[in-house]
């Protein structure tokens, strides 16, 4: 009896294995991101730049000579691995994954990503019955072509907040970020920001 | 030392430079809800447009909630029949009270108003998840703010009865998820005597101020310590007559501080949320012998109560999905009480409180929900207490709810020199319908019918100097609370509410003590541009107190009615005024004691 039991364990464990193996090993259907900028970050020498206040705050795109020449360096990176290790959090937010990836400045960019396609979402019932509002603080993934590849969650207050945001930038769309005359994938930090009235 | 200040400060503001430099993205998704006679919200915005000077005064303008103020028991308030004993106060996350006073409570109007971000009244018992103290309702104060961005503030204040106030708050933004806040507030005011026709006047000072570190991310919180004095010069109480009369040099002082930490760990199972404060308070009653001397301080007073609170909370969610949702949790309450008499130290007691609880909430389809609690509560080595909670929600706007409740005796209750070490707890069950209509986009209107039986009820008996706290008498209170919210033009909204009780001791045969029958209020706020203005009517009705000689008299009721004003010079830049009690109407709050009369205060709010 011992022995049937053990391997019918056994044989679990041998189907996981080979599911796990077969999901990792499908080819993702979309198209390579190549370099990414990170323009959730800023080096101190860039945020000391004066160069770097030209930057607009809310949805600007930098003028094509913005560029500074006290660049930071830009380093190219190869991400396939971003795609393979989205994980989901709690937050019903999926992770980069690329914590490893080299900083790369967003002082070459010569245009920021710019809303084409901008989703607002339902206020969650739960969030209303509660009387709950507050930022939605993510960091999403732009690809070359402007589509939204990940989104993480950095920050929210919950009560379906965080998830209903993810849900909202996953169907956004956007003119890409250009780096010269190449569009370029980025990261950037977007505030999803759920106001309730109460009354 | 000073060059790792500076070089601290020249870190601290790259990192801000840096964050101003990052590019960021929004979008805003609005919505309105409309609080109902179960559940008020008031949120920041709507506490700097009241421009009101404390938080009871909110209260009673926006959630009908009646508050009363005695010589020694700065305010007192009442939801749905119970006192400041059947209502938790938890600030920032942790339950916030002195815990050598007789109902667990404290001076609401101590905390700073303008360092409130947002309060939550739940009304109805709600001890399944707060415990005992939480009979009739919860009041839930936010200061922590949502989101961190370094400004520097600054409020003046001044005004009749050489009233001055200020307050001073920093936030310093590390990055976007990670501050620090600094907060001081001060206020210095000489109060109208509340005598009849007295010209004297009491000085009333208040001092408090927190700081907090704060972040976000995978495991948010904060750590936080604060503390609040307030010494007031007080009138006295007679013995015999039940009157007050006024004094030299009766100083009352209250001190508290306080430490306390919140932590919610998001990407661990079960979303763990810890809790945990440690709270010390001092009162003292200063009032030396007089020449000639006073019959009611013969030999001079010099009291001292001391108190020591100490909680932890953990709560969990085993299980979130679509239609069920399960939490469930651990508290502990640590009390001490010490009482020093002209130095010698008559009580020294502590308690302790170990509570146990879950909660089921399913929605079958959407505005349909049933909600199932329940709580076991340890109290030193007395039985276990088991309480429950039941909540039906149908087609959304319908509400039905029957939850039972007990508050453990206070340690004052306890062991003070009218105390009563055999005390049990007090027990009731709640009912309550509400019904809502969503009249228009425009229009709400909530209405609650609600009843409560409580037995084994705690009160004084006896006259000085025998008095003894006893688990004497059973009361039930029926009435109706009534919220209606109307939004006549884009920048106006109107609130009405209105409650009727009858909270009656039954053992007694007569009304309990100080609970109006009547209460409510109209508040109409509007803005313009750049000015905002408001006018309220707060109102009571007859209520009985203990009068002439401890025997029952009935106060009047009353109607007071206050003004904002404010103009928003700049964003940063505000000037504003608040006029209080414009009709000067000096009602009895308590029996012999008359509440402020009018008295008006203009200010100004920078931001740097």
């Amino acid at each position: 009896m011992k022995i049937l039991i053990a391997c019918i364990l056994f044989s679990i464990v041998l189907h996981l294995l080979a599911l796990g193996t077969l999901s990792l090993s499908t080819p993702s259907s979309q198209t390579e991101i190549g370099e990414i900028v990170d323009l959730t970050v800023v080096s101190p020498t860039t945020a000391l730049a004066p160069a770097n206040k030209v930057v607009s705050p809310k949805m600007a795109a930098l003028p094509p000579q913005a560029s500074p020449s006290s660049a930071t360096t830009a380093t190219a990176s190869s991400d396939n691995s971003a795609d393979q290790t989205s994980s989901e959090n709690s937050g019903g937010s999926e992770s980069f994954g690329d914590d490893s990836l080299p900083v790369v400045g967003w002082s070459e960019i010569t245009r920021l990503p710019k809303v084409k396609r901008e989703v607002k979402a339902q206020y969650p019932a739960e969030a209303k019955t509660a009387g709950v509002d507050g930022p939605v603080l993510l960091e999403i993934l732009i690809d070359r072509e402007g589509q939204v590849r990940q989104v993480k969650v950095i920050s929210g207050p919950g009560h379906g907040l965080n998830e209903s945001a993810v849900a909202a930038l996953k169907n956004f769309e956007f003119q890409p970020a250009f780096k010269g005359k190449e569009s370029v994938a980025v990261k950037i930090r977007y505030t999803y920001r759920f106001k309730l009235e109460v009354n | 030392m000073k060059y790792s200040v500076l070089l601290a400060s020249l870190l601290v503001a790259t990192v801000a430079s840096a964050q101003e430099a990052i590019p960021s993205f929004e979008t805003v998704v609005e919505d309105v809800v409309f609080n109902t006679s179960n559940k008020v919200i008031i949120d920041e915005k709507t506490i700097k447009e009241s421009r009101a000077p404390n938080i009871t005064s909110l209260l009673s303008s926006q959630a009908n909630v009646t508050v009363v103020s005695t010589a020694f028991q700065p305010n007192s308030i009442f939801i749905r029949g119970g006192d400041s004993s059947h209502v938790m106060i938890i600030v920032d996350g942790v339950p916030f009270y002195d815990a050598s006073t007789i109902q667990r409570t404290f001076n609401l109007n101590s905390l700073d108003i303008k360092s409130v971000r947002r309060i939550e009244i739940i009304k109805g018992g709600q001890t399944v998840l707060y415990g005992g103290q939480a009979l009739s309702g919860v009041i839930k104060i936010d200061t922590i703010p949502q989101e961190f961005k370094t400004k520097t503030g600054l409020q003046v204040q001044a005004g009749t009865q050489n009233f001055r106030d200020v307050t001073a708050v920093h936030t310093e933004a590390l990055d976007e998820t990670h501050a620090f806040l600094m907060r001081g507030h001060g206020s210095w005011k000489d109060s109208r005597s509340p005598v009849e026709d007295s010209d004297k006047s009491y000085a009333q000072n208040n001092w408090n101020g927190d700081a907090a570190y704060a972040w976000k991310g995978s495991v948010e919180g904060h750590v936080k310590g604060s503390f609040l004095q307030d010494l007031n010069n007080s009138p006295g109480s007679d013995r015999a007559s039940n009157r007050i009369y006024d004094t030299e040099g009766f100083e009352t002082y209250t001190r508290q501080t306080a430490a306390s930490a919140h932590l919610k760990f998001n990407d661990i199972a079960w979303e763990p949320r810890l809790a945990m404060s440690m709270q010390n308070s001092l009162r003292k009653y200063d009032w030396p012998k007089t020449t000639p001397p006073d019959v009611n301080n013969p030999t001079g007073t010099d009291q001292r109560y001391g108190a020591n609170l100490k909680t932890a909370r953990v709560d969990f969610t085993p299980y979130k999905g679509e239609q069920l949702s399960v939490n469930g949790g651990l508290s502990y309450i640590y009390e001490d009480f010490v009482y020093r008499n002209k130095g010698t130290e008559t009580v020294n007691k502590f308690s302790e409180q170990r509570g146990l609880f879950l909660k089921t909430d399913y929605t079958w389809t959407p505005g349909f929900s049933l909600a199932v609690g329940g709580r076991l509560e340890n109290w030193d080595d007395q039985d276990p207490v088991s309480t429950y909670q039941l909540g039906l929600a149908l087609f959304e706007r319908t509400k039905l709810e029957v939850a039972s409740g007990y508050k453990i005796p206070s340690l004052f209750q306890l062991f003070s020199s009218y105390g009563n070490p055999d005390l049990k707890t007090e027990k009731a069950t709640q009912y309550s319908l509400m019904q809502e209509w969503a009249v228009s986009e425009k229009q709400n209107l909530s209405v609650t019918l609600f009843y409560a039986e409580f037995t084994d009820l705690l009160q004084i008996t006896g006259s000085f100097p025998t008095m003894k706290y006893n688990n004497v008498s059973k009361s039930k209170t029926r009435g109706v609370d009534v919220t209606y919210t109307l939004r006549p033009f884009e920048n106006g909204t109107l609130i009405a509410t209105y409650g009727y009780q009858e909270p009656r001791d039954i053992d007694n045969d007569r009304w309990l003590l100080r609970r109006p029958l009547v209460n409510g209020s109209l508040k109409y706020l509007h803005t313009l541009e750049k000015h905002t203005g408001s006018l309220e009517f707060i109102g009571a009705g007859t209520r009985t107190d203990n009068g002439f000689q401890s025997a029952p008299t009935v106060l009047p009721g009353y109607v007071t009615t206050n003004a904002a004003y404010s103009y928003a010079w700049t964003p940063d830049r505000t000037v504003f005024t608040r006029l209080n009690n414009l009709t000067n109407n000096r009602y009895q709050e308590t029996y012999s004691y008359l509440a402020d009369g009018f008295n008006a205060s203009v200010g100004a709010e920078f931001w740097f």
